[in-house]
């Protein structure tokens, strides 16, 4: 065995036991010169393809519940208590089908939020699909208005997944049907999470949803991602923590059915979307992670460990929540204040190493 | 066993048996946050008297964590931090086993700031020494600026011990940078987590709020020693104290004295900037409160008439840059207080009133006149005037790089909501931030990324469409969004080539190259002009060239005079291009048509009459002119020069600012040289060309400069909104642009087009005129000399002393060119 050979494997084996720096160590001058050849970033893009190919098939599904839906109200001339009396079963059966797409459609474009999100040039599918608001907030509103079948317009209404969940599952008084009692599930009461949509609003938002699903899987297929874009999306989307937290913090999950101050995340808590944001991000940083050690060893392991335990945290609240265990906004506040701070030392780290390897990021 | 092999057996088990040694102090950090995280954790989940599993062990691994290299360094270089790192775990502990969440949550606070201000010691140590490798290690434990959208983490400290490693940084220099960099970052760490205190006190989330107290106050012993090199001893103990009530409070839950503390380090911390900015950086937040103040007033003139809201967005823009103005002004204060606390306290009450005024008319609560509005801007600008060192007074390209910016933020908001007339509003806004601000310095080192963003703002470039075009044709918001972003990329390589040092070498070349390329469009205009002045009329040169010559000193001297009264054009600053391209247009069509008709034909006339006495004929020439004749010529040689003339100045000046006089007049020399050369080729050529050819070369020359003209003053028209933008669905290269003045819209090819008709239609209007009024007919092989006129506007007209007798009538173009007689050679000095 040669020497070079002997400290190669003292080296694994150390490595193995415990990091300390065996190749190039920082700031000895070996860095190397990124180029967006230099990572290999096919995966991230299958990654993306594969969510937003299964993205545009569940609100497929969707749409098609919502248009038979539709139909049935249409058939009633959208007389709902009519509805509701003479088919209510078929009522029942379209919705349950549609909240499964819906539950079915979110974590699929949650799990790829983190690149959609943070990728400057897909960005505006986040805002239109999940995070924009109303017309109320204009510089962060949604680029879409709804034209529904009788020629009303609704002027930026919101994101998609807002629009469609609070239909759903009634919390939003604007998207549902006036003056009946939405006893969809046909048992004669009404419970928390029953909302009988307006079929108009629903099926224009569910066309909406379905032709940006589409749009974003064709932009999806043609995206090559560079590492700028890969730092980029953990950059920007890693430090939203604290938000999604606090959107945690006020749903039906934590303050409870009825109380809560959020009208989505009603279907899915908001734990569920923030651990699979991570996954994303995480996936995204596995990546990179080779150019940024061949530069930097220790920054790309504290990257590597800081995130992989963040990641573990979520995972692990969303378990509990699962499994019944409730939380309560003390708790749910102090919980969200440590995932922020992880989360702002990781995009910081993350902006370091894009400074060591020369690699610009992009203005969101 | 061979002895390598037993090597690594030794090493392994060496590394297995003492990992806290080797490990790296982010690592150890880490490890000490994490174990008291895991242990707060478990008591904030676990209900009450429940049992906790790992309270014995719980902490265990942190302390020893703190003993090693680690706690050696710390030893060294940081005492104070390691005394309290300890103490904080000790209390930890304690707090652990009382299964207090509060006590345990302060002293996790304390412990993570004992930790940042340990790492800070050591790293700024390190570099100052010029141990990079240390250096970088103990960086690993900062921790950062808040993130947002628009804010990114720090990065001037790890570039700067790259530098440091890679030798292009001295040590000194690089522990200034890191030092910087790290305050920076724990200031702002010490204002979110007071916020986050008072929050979570508001809401009495007791735990979070003993933390996040004792975070701030932690970050106060980080930046204590630059508060007391700062405000003196004295003031520091005060704040020292007034830091150590806000943490007790917080652990006592009693909001009422924590509010009480934090307003007195809000007082204390008033105008207090850890990370002094450098010179460079003053400048431009002194610059960006200048250019946002000034804009203020326009944009609510714009937005307001006759009390009431006429539009709303201009008052968006006018909230925009009044919230930053009191960025900039918040980071400038503390400098600015040491000049004139008084001044620096009426500019932020008076800021204020601005901030309301803006606000109530934004929100339509009510509308102040505009006169108050701009009495309290020039209030506020004249005591910032008196208050701002001279070098903060020019802020450069970096604040026209931020207004362009917001101004792209605002259309794509416009765009997304479908208000189409706000997002051209702002797409027009952010174009003359660029075109007025950093343009004539980025054309001087960059051509060609110029045309990219100006093609970015109209018509397209980078396979992108431009956004004049997606907004007259309201496309997508995504389309709009993917030309933003392209945009916004050009615009960084334009900030990173403004921002970046040339060499001498470099600068030189460049301003060599404009002198020479702005030397060859004024030549061309003068070579189109004098082409024809040839046997007697070549006298009618010398006024020509004067006019040239005279327009080179009066360009230097424009620009100086545009400089000192810009301050007060400044509002009209985004119309003056079209004004003068207007101008221009307007010269060049009523001086050549006046030109070319009477001073051709008459001069015709005089050669005519003197056939044969050549000697004479200069004479007889600028006798015919007359006066007039001759200050026109002066005017038309002035004008060609003089717009080329300050258009190279203002380009030249961004050379001078960025290298220096010597370096740049050394340029100008070469271009000078360059121009020289091609001007006497092209005269002495012009002078060997056949005259029948001539006259057609003349007539082509002519028309091209009016077409070009035309049409590039169109588009500036469209830049300040005078005219409309339709866009034509026809993709013109960006030469066309550049070269041609062609742009596809309506308005500017139309523009073209009626010149053109304007030129040939007088041709035919003067024909239509010498038939009908009854002139007596020339002969066809008299008439011939006129035609250069006739080619380009025809005309007739009497000869000098009114004898309807004596006048001619000119021959049409086709016909004179046509002329196999060639009268020319009549004329021709070489005849």
């Amino acid at each position: 065995m040669s020497r070079l050979r002997v400290s190669s494997v003292l080296c694994v084996l150390a490595v193995g036991a415990f990091p300390v720096g065996c190749g190039s160590d920082d700031g000895d001058g070996s860095r190397t010169e990124a180029s967006s050849d230099a990572a290999q970033l096919a995966a991230v893009k299958d990654y993306l393809t594969d969510h937003s190919a299964q993205l545009t098939q569940a609100v497929g599904q969707l749409q098609g519940n919502a248009n038979a839906y539709y139909d049935l109200a249409k058939s009633v001339d959208f007389d709902y208590a009519k509805l509701l009396k003479e088919h209510c079963p078929e009522v029942k059966r379209q919705l349950a089908d549609a909240k499964q797409a819906f539950v079915t459609a979110n974590p699929n474009y949650e799990e790829m939020e983190g690149i959609v999100a943070g990728v400057p040039r897909l960005s505006h599918y986040d805002v239109d699909i999940d995070a924009g608001s109303d017309a109320s907030d204009p510089e962060s509103a949604v680029s879409f208005s709804l034209t529904l079948d009788d020629g009303t317009k609704l002027k930026q209404p919101g994101n998609l997944f807002f629009l469609t969940e609070t239909a759903l599952w009634g919390t939003n008084p604007d998207l549902v049907a006036k003056d009946v009692e939405p006893d969809v599930d046909c048992d004669g009461k009404v419970e928390f999470g029953e909302g009988l949509p307006d079929a108009k609003i629903f099926k224009a938002a569910t066309a909406e949803f379905a032709a940006q699903a589409k749009s974003l899987d064709e932009d999806a297929q043609a995206f090559e991602p560079t590492p700028s874009d890969a730092l980029t999306s953990i950059v920007v989307m890693t430090p939203t923590m604290s938000e999604y937290f606090g959107q945690w913090k006020n749903t039906a999950f934590v303050a409870g059915k009825g109380d809560q101050k959020e009208q989505s995340f009603v279907a899915t808590s908001r734990l569920s979307d923030i651990a699979d944001i991570l996954e994303g991000i995480a996936f995204t940083y596995a990546e990179v992670e080779p150019l940024i050690a061949a530069e930097s060893p220790q920054q790309a392991r504290q990257t590597k460990r800081e995130l992989k335990r963040l990641q573990a945290f979520a995972a692990d609240l969303r378990d509990r929540e699962a499994a019944g265990e409730t939380f309560t906004p003390k708790q749910a506040d102090q919980l969200g204040s440590e995932a922020q701070a992880r989360a702002e030392a990781i995009a910081g780290q993350v902006t370091q190493s894009a400074q060591q390897l020369g690699i610009e990021l992009q203005e969101s | 066993m061979s002895p390598p092999l037993a090597a690594a057996v030794a090493l392994v088990v060496l590394a297995f048996a003492a990992p806290a040694v080797a490990a790296p102090p982010w690592q150890i950090a880490d490890t000490i946050r994490a174990d008291l995280f895991d242990a707060q954790t478990e008591l904030l989940l676990a209900g009450p008297g429940e049992q906790r599993a790992s309270d014995a062990g719980a902490l265990d691994d942190a302390e020893r964590a703190v003993s090693g290299a680690f706690g050696r360094d710390l030893a060294r270089d940081a005492p104070s931090a390691l005394g309290e790192l300890r103490a904080s775990l000790t209390a930890a502990r304690s707090s652990l086993a009382r299964g207090d969440e509060v006590g345990l949550a302060a002293a996790r606070g304390r412990a993570i700031a004992a930790l940042r201000q340990g790492a800070f010691a050591v790293a700024v140590k390190a570099a100052g020494s010029g141990h990079s490798r240390a250096a970088r290690a103990w960086l690993l434990v900062r921790d950062f600026r808040q993130s947002t959208r628009f804010t990114r983490p720090g990065v001037d400290a790890t570039a700067a011990l790259i530098g440091m490693a890679d030798g292009d940084v001295e040590p000194p220099d690089a522990a200034l940078q890191v030092r910087k960099d790290l305050l920076d970052a724990y200031q702002s760490r010490l204002a979110t987590n007071l916020d986050a205190a008072g929050q979570a006190g508001e809401r009495g989330f007791a735990p979070r709020f003993a933390e996040a107290a004792a975070l701030a106050a932690g970050y106060w012993a980080i930046l204590e020693p630059e508060y007391r090199a700062q405000r003196g001893t004295a003031e520091a103990t005060a704040t020292g104290r007034d830091f150590a009530a806000l943490s007790r409070a917080a652990v006592d839950g009693d909001l009422a004295a924590f509010d009480a503390a934090r307003e007195r380090v809000k007082r204390d911390f008033s105008g207090f900037t850890a990370a002094p900015f450098t010179p460079d950086e003053q400048a431009r937040r002194a610059g960006q409160l200048t250019r946002f103040l000034d804009l203020i007033p326009i944009e609510y003139r714009d937005g307001t008439e006759d009390g009431r809201v006429t539009i709303p967005f201009e008052l968006q823009e006018a909230v925009a840059f009044h919230d930053g103005i009191e960025q900039s002004f918040a980071d400038l204060q503390s400098e600015l207080a040491e000049i004139d606390p008084a001044a620096v306290t009426a500019v932020e009450r008076d800021l204020d009133k601005l901030g309301g005024y803006i606000d109530d008319a934004h929100e339509r609560v009510a509308i102040v006149p505009e006169e108050d509005v701009e009495a309290l801007h020039d209030r506020i600008s004249d005591r910032l005037d008196g208050l701002f060192p001279d070098a903060w007074k020019d802020g450069g390209s970096e604040v026209d790089y931020d207004l362009v910016a917001i101004a792209v933020d605002q259309l794509v908001a416009a765009a997304n909501a479908g208000e189409w007339d706000q997002a051209e509003q702002a797409r027009l806004s952010a174009y003359a931030f660029f075109e007025f601000g950093p343009e004539p310095e980025l054309r001087a080192f960059d051509p060609g990324l110029v045309v990219d963003v100006e093609g970015l703002f109209w018509y397209g470039a980078r396979d992108s469409e431009g956004l004049a075009a997606l907004i007259s044709s309201r496309a997508a918001p995504s389309e709009v969004r993917e030309t933003t972003l392209d945009l916004t990329d050009a615009l960084d390589e334009a900030r990173a080539q403004t921002g970046e040092g040339t060499s001498a070498t470099t600068t030189i070349v460049n301003a060599a190259m404009i002198v020479f390329r702005e030397g060859l469009e004024a030549i061309l205009i003068i070579a189109a002009i004098t082409a024809s002045m040839v046997g007697a009329r070549r006298e009618l040169r010398r006024p020509i060239y004067r006019g040239a010559l005279l327009a080179l000193p009066a360009s230097v001297a424009g620009y100086v005079i545009a400089v000192a009264i810009l301050g007060s054009l400044q509002r009209y600053g985004e119309k003056v291009e079209a004004v003068v391209g207007l101008l221009a247009v307007a010269v060049l069509l009523l001086v050549l048509n006046w030109f070319f008709h009477k001073v051709y034909w008459t001069e015709w006339i005089a050669g005519h009459r003197k056939r044969g006495k050549e000697l004479t004929a200069g004479a007889a020439a600028g006798a015919a002119a007359g006066t007039a004749t001759v200050a026109g010529l002066y005017v038309l040689g002035f004008t060609s020069v003089f717009r080329e003339g300050m258009e190279t100045v203002l380009f030249l000046q961004a050379l001078q600012l960025a290298s220096g006089t010597a370096i740049v007049v050394a340029g100008v020399s070469l271009g000078l040289a360059g121009t020289a050369l091609v001007g006497l080729a092209t005269f002495k050529l012009e002078q060997k060309l056949p005259y029948k050819r001539m006259l057609v070369v003349t007539g082509v020359l002519i028309a091209f400069v009016l077409f070009v003209m035309v049409g590039n003053t169109a588009r500036s028209m469209q830049g300040v909104g005078w005219l409309p933008v339709h866009t034509l669905d026809v993709d013109f290269p960006l030469w066309m642009g550049t070269w041609l003045g062609v742009y596809p819209t309506v308005e500017t090819l139309g523009a073209q087009v009626l010149a053109l008709m304007f030129v040939v239609g007088s041709y035919y209007a003067a024909e239509w005129y010498r038939k009908n009024k009854g002139r007596p007919a020339a002969p066809a092989a008299q008439a011939t000399k006129g035609a250069s006129s006739s080619a380009i506007a025809g005309d007739a007209t009497r000869s000098p002393n009114g004898s309807p007798g004596s006048g001619r009538t000119v021959a049409p173009a086709s016909e004179a060119i046509s002329d196999p007689a060639d009268q020319s050679q009549a004329l021709s000095p070489r005849s």
